[in-house]
């Protein structure tokens, strides 16, 4: 997989205080990658110097084209929505797709009614939009991200504020912009749990620093149930371990953090008894995706 | 940068602002209209009422650089509606935050704040034609007084007001760009289109002119006070003055627009 988005320590102040801090960052095509932070964290402080709308204080970043080229033409590529969908209240929803489709060279109506046909807006007809509920007004501010064919988007917490329908409507689209149109997209959000349902990599800032990147198998691996096991031959536990097919797990000084079958303690234990390995502890540890951010980042409330 | 002009021209003709305030225009230019009637159909009220110095206009007889300069300069009411106009113009796709959709296509900003302007230039030019022509001739149409007379004059002083019109236009568009609210740009624009920062000029000068024991009047080379006290007869030196103001004044309020727009970060 190319490589579509790369910062390399990329840093940005207000007033001295910095919002975000020496960030690097990559982003493969065709993925969705979360980031994941509180509010404040410096999440759209990022996606603005990735869309152009804030110049980095310091470091540097890189936007790809399919060839791995880092070409001018490719900011005609970007689609942004970050905080609120930028929109003209008193136009109609094709309006607004209209004035970005002229400032994009685009001329076919037809391409703009299918915009609104995937996002569900077909048939809002003149409406202004100052009249769309919050979940259409965001339906729309992804339509018209995607006017100019973007191979990038960039969503800014576009779940927040909306209901459950407006999210699970929002989440739906992002996939099909994903499956269908092969659109890398960084999506930021301070839900995790919903975060979770989309993005298959995830980058976590915290007071504008990345705290950790990893793949949704990584951090699902770092947030799965480990066994952890204490016995009175830690090393013939080991061989007996790799005997009956267990290999991921790991040793400690006094213990075993198993990772593979850790549901299955009991048949572990049977298996150290025949062989006359005593255990001495056995428990299972877990953590969610939330508990693990907490641990990152050092806790927090509103996560 | 044609297509972002283009973009600007869709969104201010579909845009409820605009026509409300053609509206208003018209409104305005009715009653300039029947004010006019009321001054040229009676002589001695016209006599008391139309005092101008420094001019070979004469203003007892209602030739057209007479109805131009009662339509434009003498009635605030354009001059303000221009302005209200440039500062929604400017300030929309940001308070709204549409712009962030179109610069975050372009790696350079300045082709994006140029065209912009462009935009703007072009409707308040085509404000400007279609406002004076239509006073004009209404006015010829109304008005018995209406004579046909001073043509040169006209032209000159209608090219004169243009550029001191798209000066201030530019101007406007410049403090707008300050502000993060339309309201500063928008407060700064009337005193400026109202007058009211030529009293304060006008003030200065005498200022000055006490000072320094002089004749220089430093007023003329404020851009309002310039625009607000020029007309067709006011003879070759002044209207070379005046044309000097208008464009020094737009070429530093354009190139502080586009040449900064870079530096700062876009709100949205």
């Amino acid at each position: 997989m190319s490589i579509i988005v790369f910062t390399d320590r990329i840093s940005k102040a207000y007033g001295g205080k910095l919002a975000v801090n020496q960030v690097s960052i990559h982003v493969e095509r065709g993925e969705v990658y979360g980031l994941i932070g509180r509010n404040g964290a410096g999440k759209t402080t990022l996606l603005k110097m990735l869309a152009n709308l804030a110049t980095p204080t310091s470091g540097s970043y890189a936007i790809y084209d399919v060839n791995g080229q880092q070409t001018p033409e490719m900011r005609s590529k970007v689609g942004v929505l970050i905080e609120d969908p930028g929109v003209f209240q008193n136009l109609s929803a094709f309006q607004n797709l209209k004035a970005k489709a002229i400032a994009s060279g685009i001329k076919n109506d037809q391409y703009l009614n299918d915009l609104l046909s995937f996002v569900g807006l077909y048939g809002v007809g003149k409406k202004p939009v100052k009249n769309f509920s919050l979940g259409m007004r965001q339906r729309l501010g992804i339509a018209i991200a995607m006017v100019n064919e973007p191979e990038l988007l960039l969503l800014d917490e576009p779940i927040n504020g909306l209901d459950p329908q407006g999210i699970a409507e929002v989440r739906n689209l992002i996939h099909r912009l994903c499956v269908e149109k092969h659109i890398s997209i960084i999506i930021s959000s301070h839900i995790l749990e919903e975060l979770s349902k989309v993005a298959n990599r995830y980058g976590i800032i915290h007071n504008g620093v990345l705290m950790a990147e990893a793949t949704k198998e990584e951090l699902l691996s770092r947030c799965s149930p480990r066994l952890i096991l204490r016995t009175s031959d830690n090393n013939a536990a080991q061989l007996l371990l790799r005997e009956i097919g267990i290999n991921d797990f790991s040793v400690f000084d006094d213990h075993l953090e198993i990772r593979e079958r850790a549901l299955e303690g009991g048949a572990i234990s049977m298996a150290l008894a025949q062989k006359g390995i005593q255990t001495l502890e056995m428990k299972t540890e877990g953590q969610s995706l939330e508990d693990y951010y907490f641990r990152l980042t050092g806790g927090a409330t509103y996560v | 940068m044609f297509k972002i002009f283009r973009m600007h021209m869709y969104r201010v003709s579909r845009a409820t602002s605009t026509y409300v305030l053609l509206g208003v225009l018209g409104a305005s230019m009715f009653l300039c209209l029947i004010l006019l009637f009321a001054l040229y159909e009676n002589p001695l009220t016209a006599a008391l009422s139309i005092s101008m110095s420094s001019t070979s206009l004469d203003f007892l007889h209602l030739s057209p650089p007479v109805v131009h300069l009662f339509f434009i300069q003498g009635s605030n009411t354009y001059l303000i509606l221009v302005t209200i106009f440039s500062v929604i113009f400017t300030n929309c796709d940001f308070t709204k935050g549409f712009a962030k959709n179109t610069y975050s296509m372009f790696d350079k900003r300045r082709p994006l704040v140029f065209a912009k302007w462009l935009a703007l230039v072009t409707c308040v030019t085509a404000s400007y034609i279609v406002y004076s022509f239509l006073s004009l001739g209404l006015t010829a149409a109304a008005i018995s007084a209406f004579e046909s007379a001073y043509w040169t004059e006209y032209f000159v002083g209608f090219f004169v007001v243009y550029l001191c019109l798209i000066s201030l236009v530019t101007m406007v568009f410049w403090i707008t760009s300050l502000f993060k609210s339309p309201a500063g740009g928008m407060v700064i624009g009337i005193l400026i289109a109202s007058g009211m920062f030529a009293t304060v000029e006008l003030l200065l000068a005498a200022l000055v002119a006490r000072t320094f024991h002089t004749d220089f009047n430093i007023a003329n080379y404020f851009l309002d006070y310039a625009f607000m006290s020029y007309n067709a007869g006011m003879g070759t030196l002044a209207t070379v003055r005046t044309i000097c103001v208008a464009l020094a004044y737009m070429a530093l309020a354009l190139t502080m627009s586009v040449f900064l727009s870079d530096r700062k970060d876009v709100r949205v």
